[in-house]
């Protein structure tokens, strides 16, 4: 098997950005206020809505910024292409199964909340929530799998560092 | 290097691979890729002529003999820069295991603007990784080598060990030709803290009884005349400043950044975020404050009640003076211990831009509190005027790379008078006994501040925007740490800057 191509943020600056936010993100990663992790979130949430609005005008889905798509495809280490999302547009709360494969392979798995307030899981193939309406409904079954108010206090209270929350997700499960 | 956490079977002091954004590398790409980066960020506003001719005219003795006067219009094209270097805390914050990371980066004594904007990185390290001075030789010898081409303004035809490249590669047909259309880069002052002179540099320590590194004041009670906080007129150590020849002597083996006999002490500028704001201002501020809470005839509550009262009226002023840096409170423990009021010298512990916009604010406070009738009182209300008019003369020419002259004779005797007004008050608080208005070695920085004031604007060496960009490089570097070896972070860092400067210098802040 040929070995996985390698894509980092400072190849896509091989060309200039077609986006400007696509700009303002490498900007933002570059000067370490956010993480590749992020910046990949974030590329895939607008080239999301990019989508969308193609869609709606019926333009073909390849004129969306190819900044933003090559944003989108970073891993979270800026190494590895295509691991932080396997599903779009996915209501699953929390895939279990996933987790708990995950789980043995990494503990490199973060939980990290973007500005919208949507909550993702790390790395290799973790399901993530994409929609804001489900925002509640995951929250409420975090808590419902938490068995104390104190263990869902400290998991929500930490405190962000360079942008991001984060927590081990190997010690979290280990509460539930 | 020290590699902290080595590979099993490996010795713990390896060679590493250092990333160094090159001084003439950075020139030549900056005047062929980005030219209005390059007038932004080296050239600025002023003209290298005009800059160069006024200091000629002021019999700078950092001129004399310097090898870029023998170049044909060398006034023009020659683009004075200020090397900086600090530590900067970056993992492992407050505990004993903190690991600081050395940024040296430099700036165009010519541009204004913000840190992003003006200035430009070079290197970086962990101080954990240095293996005593002799490790990092190879580096500094890498970097002066890349200095001296950039000051001669050409690319170089033989690498950093004198070897000439070989025929036909780029580096050979390139070598000769114009880095940036002629202009060339000299290397003219230094800005750092005491410490990391004394630290990196291996300069004069302040703490040690010889503190000063441009002149021969020390510590010893045994000649008054030449202690470095005899500030009287004509004191003796003021007939010592070091000669470049003398320094030159005194040191014969400097540090590798001082190798080139045209860059000595004279280079080292006094830094006013330091030795003002952090240092001077902090203690005068500390003993006002001091005096306001417990011995103010006008304020009789309670210590607590006092400051209050002072905090209120504080308020008022920031209100008034419209004070672009206000601090949000103010607390007894800001300024001494409050329970051992007695026990030691009050110095004021906020920063340094904050330091800076309190003084007018308090100086306010003080003419609305104090005792006309007291003498030691009168001291302190002309202290505080020579401190406001040092800091209005270096605020309203914060832009220039030199001070007219009349501003620059105007900050000179600012500074003296207000050393002298504090050694007044210095010596009646010893007479009293009672801790106050202590006296530092940045005391003595400060008239040597006031002295350099007429060779270039001491806000031009001021380590405000270096702090600022080294807390941005602060953020860069806690980014890369993530699961990454300490002697390897810096290659990281680099990768990382590469992509900020690149967008910075094309895109804008």
């Amino acid at each position: 098997m040929p070995p996985k191509k390698k894509l980092r943020l400072v190849d896509l600056l091989a060309t200039e950005p077609d986006s400007k936010l696509a700009l303002h993100l490498i900007r933002k990663w570059s000067w370490g206020l956010y993480s590749a992790t992020e910046v990949s979130v974030l590329a895939r949430e607008a080239l999301a809505d990019q989508k969308v609005l193609l869609e709606k005008v019926g333009a073909p889905a390849n004129f969306a910024s190819r900044s933003l798509e090559m944003l989108a495809n970073i891993g979270s280490q800026g190494s590895i292409t295509k691991n932080i999302y396997t599903h779009t547009n996915t209501n699953t709360l929390i895939h279990t199964h996933t987790l708990n494969q995950t789980n043995k392979q990494t503990n490199n798995i973060h939980w990290v909340q973007n500005e919208i307030g949507v909550w993702y899981g790390g790395s290799d193939g973790l399901i993530v929530v994409s929609h804001q309406a489900c925002m509640l409904t995951m929250l409420a079954a975090i808590y419902y799998r938490f068995w104390g108010i104190r263990q869902f206090q400290n998991l929500f209270s930490l405190r962000p560092l360079c942008g991001l929350r984060s927590l081990s997700l190997e010690r979290s499960l280990s509460r539930m | 290097m020290r590699v902290t956490k080595p590979q099993p079977g490996e010795v713990t002091v390896q060679d590493v691979n250092v990333a160094l954004f090159l001084p003439h590398e950075m020139l030549s790409f900056l005047h062929t890729a980005e030219p209005a980066a390059f007038t932004s960020k080296l050239i600025g506003d002023e003209s290298p002529k005009d800059f160069w001719k006024e200091l000629e005219a002021r019999k700078d003795p950092r001129l004399d003999g310097h090898p870029m006067k023998d170049r044909e219009r060398w006034r023009e094209f020659s683009i004075p820069i200020a090397w900086h270097g600090d530590g900067v805390p970056c993992l492992g914050k407050g505990g004993k295991n903190t690991k600081s990371f050395e940024v040296y980066s430099w700036s165009s004594i010519l541009s204004s603007g913000n840190s992003l904007s003006t200035k430009i990185y070079c290197w970086g390290y962990f101080g954990d990784n240095k293996d005593g001075e002799v490790s990092l030789v190879p580096v500094w010898q890498k970097v002066m080598w890349s200095l001296d081409w950039a000051h001669r303004g050409v690319w170089p035809n033989c690498d950093e060990h004198g070897t000439p490249y070989p025929p036909r590669s780029l580096e050979a047909k390139r070598a000769g030709t114009p880095l940036a259309g002629g202009y060339f880069l000299t290397l003219y002052t230094f800005k750092q803290d005491l410490d990391h002179l004394a630290r990196e540099y291996g300069l004069a320590d302040y703490r040690s009884n010889y503190p000063c590194e441009l002149c021969g004041a020390h510590k010893l009670l045994a000649a008054w005349g030449m202690n470095f906080n005899n500030f009287n007129a004509g004191a003796d150590w003021m007939s010592t400043i070091r000669t470049a020849a003398e320094w030159n002597a005194s040191h014969p083996a400097p540090h590798p950044l001082f190798q080139w006999p045209w860059i000595t002490c004279l280079n080292i500028e006094p830094d006013e975020a330091h030795a003002l704001h952090l240092g001077v201002s902090q203690h005068t501020l500390g003993s006002v404050l001091w005096l306001l809470v417990y011995s103010c005839d006008r304020l009789d509550g309670s210590p607590q009640q006092n400051l209050d009262t002072v905090w209120a009226a504080i308020r008022d002023e920031y209100r008034r003076l419209k004070s672009p840096t206000q601090i949000t409170g103010l607390k007894l423990s800001s300024f001494h211990d409050p329970n051992k009021p007695y026990a030691e010298f009050p110095c004021l512990h906020i920063k340094a831009a904050e330091t800076k916009d309190l003084v007018e604010p308090l100086r306010a406070v003080w003419e609305r509190y104090r005792s006309p009738g007291e003498e030691d009182h009168g001291f302190i209300s002309n202290m505080f005027e020579f401190l406001c008019a040092m800091q209005s003369i270096l605020h309203i020419h914060r832009k220039k790379a030199l001070l007219p002259r009349p501003a620059a004779l105007d900050f000179r005797n600012a500074c003296r008078s207000f050393l002298r007004e504090y050694s007044k008050l210095a010596n009646s608080a010893d007479a009293e006994r009672v801790l106050l208005f202590a006296t530092v070695p940045k005391h003595h920085w400060v008239w040597h501040m006031g002295d350099r004031g007429m060779l270039i604007n001491p806000r031009k060496s001021c380590c405000l925007l270096d702090e600022d960009y080294i807390g941005r490089l602060k953020e860069v570097v806690a980014s890369c740490a993530h699961g990454t070896a300490l002697h390897v972070i810096q290659a990281k860092v680099a990768e990382q800057y590469r992509v900020g400067f690149w967008i910075t210098t094309k895109f804008g802040v």
